[in-house]
């Protein structure tokens, strides 16, 4: 979807970067919404991604950034049937009045879920891609109404493949289908018009994105 | 935040977000918590155990060890560049948002930076979690289409005729900067190695310390 937080190229954020920028985990809470989220997620990475785009583009800019993942974790486990809204409210309501929070330990689960943490599952390498390093380019224009990695700013743009990285799940379609991924290399001038900075903006984009140029 | 339309947040006169005392979301959080765990789809060591992870032992530190090699090892170098996520398992660093692994060499020609323009994507297994100003708006919109005015920001300019090449992170591949190895480090093993490297230096906005300041 093109919504808010396909934010490339835009102007009027201001600095970035300020005074206390650097924090990762700004509050404690935040730690806890992030291992929350970490946990119990029910979905898929594209799945997760597209909850926090339809937040809302006024809420998008005000959350925090954990604020958007605590709404994430939660509503993620409504809609897949874990638990309700009303059900949180009322813990809110105990908590808030004085009652402890039920703890738990499950120390081999807990070895299992960090195990699978520290596991990586690389991308295998493509298996058919339909292009090669050094053919050019050109991103398809689109206007999908739901989740997708190819941003607006590149949209129309032409440029040079310079890898191909392997096969993944197409986010468009929830990881149903899997295709080759491709890193192509951009001109600023090509994205902006101007080339101020001579630099070159690179950007992994599925094969569906693409068209030869 | 989903049934409540309260604004969250004060701005000061930049515009920058600044979170108040965040009792709300700090009791959502604690409620949800409570919900799962009573429900046992969650543990609560579990959460303790994931915070203990990426507060203590997943951060740039993690970085810091494979750029240190890459600068010991000329033979250890050439593997990661062409095959990071191999190289980088070497020493045992590894997992979530880290699956498939590529390292960008800075060159005097060439300096790398790392964005995510659509959300916040970050190399956890090397770097940690993400500083705020990473996964925010300005530096978000700004990098891939002034990094120079971004790099000032940052107290980094670079020479006229040095290319910057902006990775935007836009599929699951992870980028890390291989930074170049500062002057006067010759004789330095691989811890001293990587005291300079700092974790901006990996992402490509800011550049490793000097071994007389470190």
């Amino acid at each position: 979807m093109d919504g808010i937080h396909d934010v490339g190229g835009m102007h009027g954020f201001g600095p970035a970067t300020w005074p206390g920028a650097d924090a990762a985990l700004p509050n404690e809470w935040d730690a806890r919404a992030f291992a929350l989220a970490v946990a119990s997620a029910p979905r898929s990475t594209h799945a997760f991604r597209h909850t926090i785009e339809q937040i809302g583009h006024a809420r998008y800019l005000q959350a925090s950034y954990y604020e958007k993942w605590l709404y994430e974790a939660e509503q993620a486990l409504v809609e897949t049937g874990a638990l309700t809204h009303e059900e949180v409210d009322a813990w809110a309501a105990r908590l808030a009045a004085g009652e402890p929070a039920p703890r738990s330990t499950d120390p081999t689960r807990t070895a299992s879920l960090l195990g699978g943490l520290a596991e990586s599952h690389p991308m295998p390498p493509a298996a058919a891609p339909s292009f090669g390093v050094g053919d050019r380019v050109r991103v398809v224009r689109m206007r999908p109404a739901g989740h997708t990695r190819c941003p607006r700013y590149l949209r129309g743009a032409t440029g040079m493949i310079v890898a191909v990285r392997g096969d993944d799940g197409v986010p468009d379609v929830d990881n149903a289908e899997r295709e080759a991924v491709y890193a192509v290399r951009f001109r600023a001038r090509d994205l902006w018009g101007t080339d101020v900075d001579q630099h070159a903006v690179l950007a992994d984009l599925w094969e569906r994105y693409l068209e030869a140029a | 935040m989903h049934d409540h339309d309260h604004d969250h947040h004060d701005h000061d006169h930049d515009g920058h977000h600044h979170p108040r005392p965040a009792s709300e979301q700090e009791l959502r959080t604690r409620a949800l918590e409570a919900v799962l765990v009573e429900k046992g789809i969650v543990t609560s060591d579990a959460i303790d155990a994931i915070i203990d992870r990426y507060v203590n032992d997943v951060g740039p530190q993690n970085g810091a060890r494979v750029v240190a090699r890459a600068w010991s090892d000329p033979a250890y170098r050439d593997r990661l560049l062409e095959d990071g996520t191999a190289a980088i398992a070497e020493l045992g660093f590894a997992g979530e948002e880290g699956h498939t692994m590529v390292v960008v060499e800075n060159t005097p020609e060439i300096h790398n930076m790392i964005v995510c323009t659509l959300c916040s994507c970050y190399p956890w297994p090397v770097l940690g979690l993400p500083p705020t100003w990473y996964k925010s708006a300005p530096y978000r919109a700004r990098v891939v289409a002034e990094p120079r005015a971004v790099l000032n920001e940052f107290g980094v300019e670079l020479p006229d005729a040095m290319e910057i090449r902006v990775w935007d992170s836009t599929a699951e591949v992870r980028y890390l900067v291989l930074p170049m190895r500062p002057a006067g480090t010759d004789g330095l093993g691989e811890d001293d190695l990587a005291a300079l490297v700092t974790r901006d230096s990996m992402i490509g906005t800011g550049l490793p310390l000097a071994p007389a300041t470190a």
